[in-house]
């Protein structure tokens, strides 16, 4: 079994865009030079870590199957004359990294998953709650892309995602999440947890609980 | 069977594929001093620009991919398990996976490419390719991505998880990483020379793949130790003060136990990383040489982390590291081993890696019996 307590949660979206008047409040709330190439995708994580603090010892497990799907399509629509800033963008993290610059955010490790949203769920809480830091943040984020999305190529909407866990059992919290493994042959939950429902119960505050065929048993309770 | 330590993380197999062959073949032809990158037209891109590669295959964004069956061969070359299955976890990383087949869709190519295009369906393929379940983790972030699997691995072991832990990463260059380093301008004529003090920077890219299993049973090989620490500073520049670097060696520093260690650096041929590199493992680490192998293999992106690492095994089985090629001096710290070098007296070996991101990790391998 493998507990820690949920001391932060925040949710933005599911938007299938976001206005150009959010977008410019959004903007407006991160270093000016910073925040002009941010796309949707980081625009959204900043918004979850707005209220956010983030230690210089601290992991972070950021979970997107896509990434920056925006600066991936402008990246591809370049070419013959590649872009630069579109490039580094692209990179998977290059989403969160991005606001991490921003907030010129130190951390301890980055851990950066990129599963198909059937698996991308047990896969980062596993991540999380075995990190080895007092403190980790996860963060789930996926952005809508017009040309990736008719594809099947990115999500169906851009939103963020943010659970702080922290190690220690003392102290308040919003809820808990644990893990366990499965012993028995329990059956599993009968359809996967995806990512954007996942993040609709935190942002609901929504208990959960579900088992994954070979990751394990997973629940979320809140206070 | 020899007892195993508590916690402890071995290297039951850690095997490569570079241009110059297999984890071996690349340790000879790099203690010969052996270039692998060439000068290669890359169509694509505007002005057709020659870039230094190093190439398994050519440059084509075939169906199925050029990564997919040398993937499956070697994870063919590692002990044979329920990979996927419980406690037999697989994590597979790049900073790639399948983005030349995403550009040749995108320009027009085949329907049939798209089913390679993503990270997800990328690894699902490897993974139906080579029969794994369904406990397949995805992990990418550029240039750390397999030193992070690696890590990983090993809390899977430590918390029981996990028996043992596939690890395989696979990065293959195409146009467009290839035209996004050379819109960057470092990717250039000026063939990489890590570390040396000259006018320009200049990396070159190379194709490889590494595969290693992590097993609590001893063997001759142990991860004694991992560290990380993330910049933040700006996404393609380091802290001139070299606070990242510093920041990183001094983690890894409580697993070295005053050991006598050598050291692989990232060292790509970028001036400013290299010289901050240099300099503050001179520093951190007195008395350790340190090699980068990347300006021969080029950089290996996602991957070079774990491919470095068989590379490195290699050498300390053979008692002799390679030096570091297509780097004559003057050097920006006087640590920088243009040569070989004999490895007798040394107890272990760290790797770095750096990223976009200011994202840094090092791996400490100890030599348990080797």
């Amino acid at each position: 079994m493998m507990e820690r307590r949920i001391t932060a949660a925040s949710v933005y979206g599911p938007v299938s865009a976001i206005s150009p008047e959010e977008r410019k409040a959004m903007r407006s709330r991160l270093p000016r030079n910073a925040s002009r190439r941010l796309t949707d995708i980081s625009l959204a994580i900043a918004e979850v870590l707005k209220n956010v603090e983030i230690a210089s010892g601290d992991d972070l497990v950021f979970a997107s199957s896509w990434g920056a799907a925006t600066s991936l399509e402008t990246y591809l629509a370049s070419f013959p004359n590649p872009s630069p800033a579109s490039f580094q963008s692209s990179v998977h993290a290059g989403a969160l990294e991005a606001v991490l610059v921003a907030r010129q955010q130190p951390l301890r490790r980055l851990q950066s998953l990129a599963n198909l949203p059937e698996t991308l769920i047990p896969a980062s809480l596993r991540a999380g709650l075995f990190s080895c830091a007092a403190i980790v943040h996860l963060i789930f984020a996926e952005e809508y892309n017009p040309w990736l999305g008719e594809r099947g190529l990115c999500g169906d909407s851009t939103y963020a995602c943010h659970l702080r866990l922290e190690k220690d059992t003392e102290g308040e919290a919003l809820g808990k999440m644990s893990y366990s493994r499965m012993e028995t042959q329990a059956a599993p939950s009968p359809s996967p947890v995806l990512p954007e429902d996942f993040c609709a119960k935190v942002s609901r505050r929504e208990s959960l609980r579900f088992r994954y065929p070979v990751f394990g048993e997973f629940s979320l309770v809140w206070t | 069977m020899a007892p195993q330590q508590a916690g402890a993380v071995y290297l039951a197999a850690c095997q490569c594929t570079t241009p110059l062959g297999s984890a071996r073949e690349s340790w000879r032809a790099l203690c010969d001093g052996t270039i692998a990158l060439k000068p290669v037209p890359v169509e694509g891109i505007d002005g057709d620009p020659v870039l230094p590669l190093s190439l398994l295959s050519p440059l084509d964004a075939a169906l199925p991919p050029r990564w997919l069956e040398p993937c499956r061969q070697l994870v063919a070359d590692m002990p044979e398990r329920p990979w996927g299955e419980p406690k037999y976890p697989v994590l597979i990383s790049s900073s790639n996976f399948g983005i030349e087949q995403l550009l040749a869709f995108y320009r027009g190519g085949p329907a049939g490419l798209q089913a390679y295009s993503t990270p997800g369906t990328a690894v699902a393929a490897i993974a139906k390719a080579c029969g794994f379940g369904p406990d397949c983790t995805v992990i990418s972030n550029a240039c750390v991505s397999a030193q992070l699997a690696l890590h990983e691995g090993g809390v899977l072991l430590g918390t029981g998880l996990a028996e043992e832990v596939l690890i395989l990463s696979f990065d293959f260059v195409s146009p467009f990483v290839a035209g996004g380093f050379a819109a960057l301008k470092i990717l250039n004529g000026d063939f990489p020379r890590p570390y040396t003090d000259e006018e320009t920077g200049a990396i070159g890219l190379g194709d490889g793949l590494g595969c290693a299993v992590l097993s609590r049973e001893r063997s001759d090989f142990r991860i004694a130790g991992s560290a990380a620490h993330q910049e933040s500073y700006h996404m393609t520049a380091n802290a001139p003060d070299g606070s990242g670097f510093l920041a990183v060696s001094e983690r890894l520093k409580p697993f070295c136990r005053g050991q006598r260690i050598w050291i692989k650096g990232h060292g790509t041929g970028t001036l400013d990383a290299g010289k901050l590199e240099a300099q503050t493992l001179a520093s951190a680490f007195p008395g350790s040489p340190l090699v980068s192998w990347k300006g021969s293999l080029g950089h290996t992106l996602g991957s070079c982390g774990l491919i470095e690492m068989a590379i490195a095994i290699e050498a300390i089985c053979q008692g002799r590291s390679p030096g570091t090629p297509g780097s004559p001096s003057p050097f920006f710290a006087d640590n920088v081993a243009s040569r070989d070098f004999a490895l007798d007296e040394f107890d272990g070996v760290a790797l770095f890696s750096s990223a976009f991101g200011g994202a840094h990790m090092v791996t400490l391998i100890e030599n348990d019996g080797a």
